[in-house]
């Protein structure tokens, strides 16, 4: 639910086309509309005028038209690096509203952070073990967090503390965990192995969904809570109906990678799912077919958050409300790696738009904020970066010439942030050292 | 203008050729239209205001261009006017018709191109302006026609009228609308012109018949498979949207977490012949399972049976197997309905809440009703001719013609035949035509009397013949019988059934016994009460009843048997006879052994020890009264403390609620559970506790609001009148509080004993005690009247003695005085014995300390400093000598938690300690006043002042609780000089989050006794959370610990197995188990081969008729074979590996339960697909070998059956049987299987011993081998 345009990666993909035969650039399937060219962008014998975008990239660097453009890479520096957290951090996500950062650790507490400056604005404690995942409701006051004390416990955003009931139920750890977008329903997953449909009210168990023979590594809900995906470390990825309970789909790749992490698209029509064979695939779950595979992180390990993001030919873009905005807007898949990197791919093309390199250790979390183009992450090495869209500049693409006219369009870097923005308001009250420490983008070349 | 253009546009299109079905519309149109204009003009205020605008004056768009020439074109050419006026009419009018909104801009453009708005304005402005062009409009659709339709005609001819009313153009509904020309003569080419001329018009009129459209089909339902949501292809993904609900979605199943009424548990049978008994329809219906009720439903006017019944099932037993009511139900249905009970066709229909029942009875009992009527109608007009000859009949005194003759009258009068016709058949009682004779019932009718009284004239005084019947009736008009019947035996006059009709039945008999019918003398018989014979038969429930009774005690009685046999068999089996006579004589010995001790020495020592006078010194020595004295007041003792002691007690300023181990507390009487919830509520720490607390009365829950604002107000007064209640005193009274804790725990009168007693009781005894108000002397009133209002517990000791010495013993006042005088004086007997018994000066100042502190604490007046600087002093003093020992203690303590600690929280554990240290020196004068620690002085050895509670957890609060004072702390921070202090930042903040934590997760304030933790499994992740330890293969080993599917199997499995090794007992009773299950196999084999005969039948039956369809059928019939005769089974998550399957009903040994379906391939393939499935991480084989080289496959393409599990004790076995030539495997019951039960076989996997891959067994069985292979 981190990504507020819910149909981002729409385009019109009649005009699209259109376009590109007069530039001569050749056409650009995006995977969310046009499921005709869907079929053909997985599989192998794939039309040779469809194909790779490896190709596509010198011919698009000849004719361009600024505008319409993919942009073929990203360029997100490092913005911030929030640190207090005194053990790994095990996810991280912006609130739906994009003001807070909450991430939570296996240190046992939630830490919640402004977004724009990185102070602290809270440390949550109160879980008995470690934290593995959490969840925002949609209205950015309450925080769920599922422990390995086997609780998922409810906070105030406002004030802080906990809300007297927690859910009680799950036999093992809480392993995952998704607000419903109406906030009045928590599924979780659980190392039981069992997926629990809460009513937050009541705290109770509406509905147990015993269908998977491992941990239960993802949960989430569809953009208008009728659907539930869950996934498991045995492999299949299942479509619920939060009405009935009903499995309506089981998503089984042929290799049986244990799933880690499954999320539906903003859309609602796919579900991205990572396995531990270290690909990360974008699966039609009502055709039950993968359309998107995408490759290049290093995952055989951890359980891994992904996110969707859009960017857009200029990062300063206004997003919303612009008539045309959305036909400059691309999806992104941003996923962590075992190795330290994040990655971040084009929806339909495959391609990787980026490799953030930055963490030490395991990434476990990332999310994408939808209101500034920001993205955050977390990893083993018990820090969160928050990172920050620029242009691309020639030094910063590594080799890779293909924007070098860019480079004049584009604007100085903004100052570096003064020292004592984040470092005066993020002081928490109990002076751990919790700071966030800004870093200039001129650094990270 | 954008509306001009949209005008045009219609009008181009409607006024193109051929649209003659348009042209036919026209016709009818201008009625319709002026509807819809109507209609529209209120509705749409858009469409009139733009009408009004744009017709400021209507004659102006006539001269716009277009507007023009339809108008010329209207006047001139009236070929053309054809076209266009009645075009424009009825696009006009569906575009009406159809929609409001599209109506608004054909509004719009017919307005503008001026032929249209004549009408469709003509509510926007006045009728008068527009009545002309209408009439014009209208005229000119007639004349297109040709048909002078009368309507318009007038409608033309009147416009004032049509101005007043609203023109009706649509005739009336059925009226014609108009014709339509079948066949014109002129347009006949084959005609000659004669024929032309006199033909005429054949014509068909329409608009008579009301037309209702039929909705129009769903074009979705068209596409192939939409309903089942597979409508889209893979080579055509179309944009169909997919569906998953609800077109395909099973139902929901009910089962038992379902709400509301279950399946259908019942049936309604009809059609069947209403004769039919019960016991018939419940024999029919129970092969469908056991018959809980038959309800035959009778006429509740007639009696009669109408012949529909609802038949209840029960869950039970049928063949041996159970068989739920719910299947009984559906399985009447299906297979009873349409099926024939003696030669009527019976309907069966299963019915849920018994509503169709109803309503089929309500329908057959009006049917009777209707039929009843429609005969009484008739009889009625009978009737009236039938009675009136009668009448003179009865007054005459000669016996009629037809009056039987007596025994004398035999010969004098030969018997006349009774006169034929109407009199005969008119006899209003008598309405079976077959004649007298059939009056005579034949079966004996005092069999049916039953319980109404009746009086019976046996044949032998009146001879039996059904022409008398009449004649009796008559003769006995007088009284109110019923019905008069008769028999072979004689005649019987039926009563009604209540107290009248007994008496009438005597009257009857007293006035008519022996009296005259004719010739006869009716020798009468009365009988009051019914036949006297009969015997009321059961009820079918009680039939039923006793028929389970009965067949329970026989089946108990063969159990029984059967037990001891095996009993018997078993003894035979490893008695020793002599053994046996040992055993026997050996417990006969001790029994006997044991009454000698009892009786003869046991009994007389008890008595002994008993004697009162044995007692006396030790009596006095506690000061006991007499037992006659104290006999009869314990009780009323009890309860009066129990009532009387305060609700809440006052405590130290500065303690927890909770932080004191049970002996400290003071007293609290209210019991445990309400006063916990009362101090979590009124916990103020704010509370001045000098003020005095509103009194909470005991009726005060069921009290007004007004009353509390009462209280509000008159606090002082009232609490006076309150003090008289048990609850409500004064707390500021001297030693008004109840004794320290160490004198009321030491008092006989336990505490909690009375505490214990449920409050409704104790509310009860308070209730009679303010009834029981005592009156007191005059006297003593005098003298004690400043006590007497106030309750003995609450006054000061001298006053109390004052009180006992005054008053008369058999008051009960007194009597309560003198058990707290006694109390009082117990409790400082006590303090005397284990505190202060010490040198008298030391006694002395102890005493008053402690009255000292008493009263502080009690009164929490003001401090008295000056007292309090000497009990510090006093203290100081006793604290030094006690030192040693709280070192000790302390040390000892410090060892013990950083034993406990250092495993999980080295570095937190000083950290405790440090934030103690801390917070403690500023609290530490407080503690000091720790209200909880008595102090007093020891002479002979030193005691501890604080008993530590050892079970204290050492976390902040446990720390807080043990670190007392100054001292305390010093020894603490002596014990830990040596652990370097770790960085909390703020210490308070760092604590107190430890406080809120611990309280969110146990929901306590203060020290605990147990560790707050994780509650069940718990095994700690090593990098701190589940997702920072990335993913592990998680062995079936462990998940058993917390999968709880698992730990249930676990447990029942551990609980069975207790139970065996504990009680030997209950092998017999899984002997007993055993044997049943053997009967009732027995009884299911039997009826097994039966459904086979059934079944085989069935099949022939089937290759018949199916042979001569096609040749198909043959393959068709063996699926079904297997099919057919599968057994319920569902599957689910199993205790042995991944998913197992369950039986979902008994089935018997040796059935056939499921076939094992999958792909069969040759053993090559299989290797093959066993290693890619390996690959793959596919935890589980379903390959099954049938023959050598035949595989079946069951992973991708399969049944169910592949998700039974091995067991080295199975309770199936797979058999690989021939179906038609083909190895089929088939599963089977080795053991009868109940409900439920998982289903297993031997997988039969070669042995691997030694080998490193051998695949553990986890079925749990006894003799499980440890391995699979």
């Amino acid at each position: 639910m981190s990504i507020s345009t819910p149909d981002a990666p729409r385009r019109s993909p009649k005009r699209k086309r259109s376009e590109s035969e007069d530039t001569g650039v050749p056409p650009q399937y995006d995977g969310a509309e046009d499921s005709a060219a869907l079929q053909y962008a997985y599989d192998e014998e794939m039309p040779s005028e469809l194909q790779s975008p490896e190709e596509q990239e010198q011919e698009g660097a000849v004719a361009k038209k600024p505008r319409l453009e993919r942009p073929r890479e990203l360029n997100y520096v490092p913005h911030m690096t929030l640190r207090g957290h005194k053990r790994g951090v095990a996810a991280v996500k912006y609130s739906p509203d994009g003001k807070w950062i909450a991430s939570c650790s296996a240190d046992a507490t939630i830490k919640v952070w402004d977004a724009t400056t990185g102070a602290l604005a809270h440390t949550l404690e109160g879980h008995l073990a470690g934290i593995s995942t959490l969840a925002w409701s949609p209205d950015s006051l309450v925080l769920a967090s599922g422990s390995d004390d086997k609780l998922i416990r409810l906070w105030n955003i406002s004030t802080g503390k906990c809300l007297p009931s927690p859910l009680v139920g799950h036999h093992n750890y809480v392993y995952s965990l998704a607000f419903s977008p109406k906030g009045n329903m928590i599924v979780s997953g659980s190392y039981d192995e069992a997926v629990f449909l809460w009513d937050v009210r009541t705290a109770r168990v509406m509905r147990s969904l015993p269908a998977h023979s491992d941990p239960v590594s993802g949960v989430d809900f569809v953009r208008d809570g009728t659907l539930i995906a869950s996934c498991s470390s045995d492999g299949l990825i299942r479509i619920w109906d939060t009405g009935t309970g009903q499995c309506l789909k089981t998503l089984v790749h042929e290799d049986n990678a244990p799933v880690t992490s499954v999320r539906f698209s903003p859309n609602g029509k796919f579900v991205l799912a990572c396995t531990l064979d270290s690909c990360v695939r974008l699966w039609d779950y009502v055709d039950g077919r993968v359309v998107k595979t995408y490759q290049g992180h290093r995952n055989e390990k951890y359980s891994i958050g992904t996110a969707f993001g859009v960017y857009a030919a200029e990062q300063n873009e206004v997003r919303n409300g612009d008539e045309d905005s959305e036909e400059d807007q691309w999806a992104f898949a941003a996923c962590g790696s075992d190795d330290g990197r994040v990655l971040l791919w084009d929806v339909s093309s495959k391609e990787v738009l980026q490799e953030i390199q930055g963490h030490e250790g395991a990434v476990l979390g990332v999310d994408v904020s939808g209101q500034t183009q920001q993205l955050v992450t977390c990893g083993l090495d018990r820090t969160i970066r928050v990172w920050k869209r620029r242009p691309v500049v020639s030094a910063t693409t590594n080799g890779n010439g293909v924007h070098v006219e860019d480079a004049a369009d584009v604007p100085p870097p903004p100052p570096p942030p003064l020292d004592d923005g984040p470092s005066a308001t993020g002081t928490p009250a109990n002076g751990t050292p919790a700071v966030g420490t800004p870093i200039a983008s001129a650094e990270e070349s | 203008m954008s509306h001009s253009g949209g005008g045009l546009e219609t009008l181009r299109r409607s006024a193109s050729p051929g649209t003659l079905k348009r042209k036919r519309e026209g016709a009818s149109s201008p009625s319709t239209f002026t509807k819809a204009t109507k209609l529209t003009s209120t509705t749409s205020s858009t469409a009139s205001r733009l009408g009004a605008n744009a017709t400021g004056d209507p004659r102006k768009h006539y001269r716009s261009p277009d507007s023009d020439e339809a108008l010329h074109s209207d006047a001139g050419d009236t070929l053309h006017g054809v076209g266009s006026a009645s075009s424009h009419a009825s696009t006009a009018s569906t575009v009406f018709s159809s929609s409001s909104q599209a109506l608004a801009q054909n509004h719009k453009s017919s307005l503008l191109n001026g032929l249209t708005p004549l009408t469709s304005i003509s509510d926007s402005s006045p009728p008068k302006q527009r009545s002309p062009s209408h009439a014009h409009f209208s005229s000119e659709m007639t004349t297109v026609n040709g048909d002078a339709h009368a309507l318009t005609a007038d409608y033309t001819l009147e416009p004032p009228i049509a101005k007043k009313e609203r023109p009706q153009m649509l005739p009336p509904p059925g009226k014609a609308k108009g014709y339509r020309v079948v066949w014109d003569p002129e347009l006949d080419g084959k005609l000659s012109k004669d024929e032309r001329k006199r033909a005429t018009l054949r014509k068909r009129e329409f608009g008579t018949e009301t037309y209702e459209p039929d909705p129009p089909p769903d074009p979705r339902l068209a596409i192939p498979g939409y309903m089942s949501g597979q409508c889209r292809t893979k080579d055509r993904p179309s944009k169909a949207i997919w569906r998953p609900a609800p077109y395909n979605l099973p139902p929901y199943k009910i089962d038992r977490y379902s709400v509301g009424p279950g399946e259908a548990q019942q049936v309604v049978v009809m059609g069947f012949d209403p004769f039919l008994t019960d016991a018939t329809l419940r024999h029919n219906f129970s092969t469908y399972g056991s018959v809980a009720s038959v309800q035959h439903k009778t006429d509740p006017d007639t009696g009669s049976f109408l012949g529909i019944a609802l038949i209840k099932f029960r869950d039970g037993f049928r063949d041996g197997i159970e068989c739920s009511a719910v299947e009984a139900a559906k399985r009447a249905e299906t297979e009873f309905n349409g099926s024939r009970i003696g030669t009527h066709t019976i309907r069966v229909e299963v019915d849920r809440e018994g509503r169709k029942f109803k309503r089929h009875f309500e329908s057959a009992l009006k049917k009777a009703r209707d039929e009843r009527v429609k005969q009484r109608r008739a009889s009625i007009v009978t009737a009236p001719v039938s009675k009136e000859p009668t009448r003179p009949i009865k007054d005459s005194p000669a016996p009629p013609l037809n009056a039987p003759k007596g025994p004398s009258g035999k010969s004098a009068a030969p018997a006349v035949k009774p006169p034929e016709g109407p009199r005969a058949a008119a006899a209003p009682l008598a309405p079976k035509p077959g004649g007298p004779s059939s009056l005579i019932e034949a079966e004996p009718i005092l069999s049916k009397i039953k319980r109404k009284p009746y009086i019976h004239i046996p044949h032998a005084s009146v001879p039996v013949l059904g022409t008398t019947i009449p004649h009796l009736k008559k003769r006995l008009k007088a009284y109110d019988w019923r019905e008069i019947r008769l028999d072979k035996t004689g005649y019987y006059a039926v009563f009604e059934d209540s107290k009248r009709g007994e008496d009438e039945t005597q009257r009857c008999f007293d006035e008519c016994n022996m009296a005259a019918l004719f010739t006869y003398k009716m020798g009468m018989e009365c009988q009051k009460y019914g036949n006297p014979d009969y015997e009321r038969s059961p009820s079918p429930e009680r039939v039923m009843a006793e028929k389970q009774t009965r067949e329970t005690l026989e089946r108990l009685k063969l159990e029984d048997e059967q037990d001891m046999e095996i009993e018997k068999k078993n003894r035979a089996a490893n008695l020793d006879p002599v053994l046996g006579a040992l055993e026997q004589l050996r417990m006969e010995l001790r029994d006997r052994i044991m009454g000698d001790i009892k009786t003869r020495v046991a009994i007389p020592i008890f008595n002994d020890s008993l004697d009162p006078a044995k007692h006396q010194a030790k009596r006095r020595k506690l000061g006991l009264p007499d037992p006659s004295d104290n006999e009869n007041k314990g009780a009323s003792l009890l309860f009066n403390k129990a009532g009387d002691t305060p609700p809440h007690t006052p405590r130290g300023r500065h303690g927890y609620p909770l932080s004191h181990s049970k002996p400290l507390r003071p007293h609290d009487p209210r019991g445990r559970k309400g006063e916990r919830e009362r101090e979590r509520v009124s916990e103020n720490a704010f509370v001045d506790e000098r003020r005095r607390r509103p009194a909470p009365g005991p009726s005060r829950h069921v009290r007004g609001l007004h009353f509390k604002l009462q209280q509000m107000f008159d606090d002082e007064e009232g609490s006076d009148d309150e003090g008289r209640t048990s609850i409500g005193r004064d707390t500021e009274d001297q030693e008004s509080r109840p004794l320290s804790r160490a004198s009321r725990n030491s008092t006989p009168f336990d505490a909690e004993s009375v505490t214990d007693t449920p409050k409704h009781k104790r509310r009860k005894v308070a209730d009679w005690e303010d009834d029981d108000k005592e009156v007191f002397d005059p006297f003593h009133k005098q003298l004690l009247g400043h006590l007497l209002h106030k309750e003995p517990e609450d006054l000061a000791t001298r006053e109390l003695e004052q009180v006992v010495n005054t008053l008369p013993r058999t008051s009960k006042y007194a009597t309560r005085a003198r058990t707290e005088l006694f109390i009082r004086q117990r409790s400082k007997a006590d303090d005397d014995l284990f505190n202060v018994r010490s040198e008298s000066k030391n006694e002395y100042v102890a005493s008053f300390i402690k009255d000292v502190e008493m009263a502080d604490r009690e009164q929490q007046a003001t401090p008295t400093t000056e007292i309090d600087a000497k009990a510090v002093k006093d203290k100081a003093k006793r604290k030094r000598k006690t030192k040693k020992q709280i070192l000790e203690e302390q040390e000892a303590l410090k060892a013990e938690a950083k034993e406990a600690r250092a495993a999980s929280k080295p570095i937190a554990q000083e950290t405790v300690t440090q934030i103690e240290e801390k917070a403690l020196e500023l609290e530490a004068v407080e503690e000091l006043a720790h209200a909880d620690v008595g102090w007093a002085f020891t002479h002979d050895k030193p005691r501890r002042t604080v008993e530590d509670d050892r079970r204290l957890i050492l976390d902040v609060d446990g720390w807080q609780e043990i670190i007392k004072d100054n001292e305390d702390l010093a020894f603490a921070r002596r014990a830990l000089i040596n652990e370097a202090p770790y960085d909390l930042g703020d210490a308070k903040l760092w604590a107190w989050k430890q406080k809120e934590i611990k309280n969110l997760n146990s929901g306590n304030l203060g020290p605990g006794q147990s560790e707050t933790g994780i509650e069940g499994y718990y095994v700690a992740n090593a990098t701190g959370s589940a997702r920072t330890e990335g993913v592990k293969k998680i062995l079936n080993e462990e998940k058993s610990k917390y999968l709880p599917h698992r730990i249930k199997v676990q447990r029942a499995r551990e609980e069975l197995q207790a139970q065996v090794t504990a009680n030997p007992a209950a092998a017999v009773e899984a002997a007993k188990i055993a044997a049943a299950e053997k009967i009732a196999s027995t009884a299911t084999s039997r009826s097994n081969r039966v459904n086979n005969r059934r079944l085989v039948n069935d099949i022939n039956l089937q290759k018949q008729t199916m042979a001569t369809v096609n040749s198909d059928a043959d393959i068709a019939i063996r699926f079904n074979q297997l099919k057919k005769r599968r057994k319920l089974v569902k599957f689910d998550r199993s205790a042995i590996h991944g998913w197992g399957l369950y039986a979902e009903e008994n089935i018997a040994q040796n059935e056939m339960i499921i076939e094992y379906v999958g792909e069969k391939v040759r053993q090559k393939v299989a290797d093959l697909r066993e290693i890619k499935y390996e690959k793959q991480g596919v935890g589980s084989s379903y390959l099954f070998r049938m023959l050598d080289d035949e595989i079946v496959d069951a992973t991708k393409k399969g049944g169910i059956a592949r998700f039974i599990n091995h067991s080295c004790d199975p309770v199936c076995t797979a058999k690989i049987i021939k179906v038609e030539g083909t190895p089929r495997i088939v599963i089977y019951a080795l053991k009868d299987i109940g409900k439920n039960d998982e289903l297993t076989y031997d997988y039969k996997f070669e042995r691997e011993y030694g080998s490193t891959d051998r695949i553990p067994c986890l079925c749990g069985s006894a003799n499980c081998k440890g391995f699979l292979n």
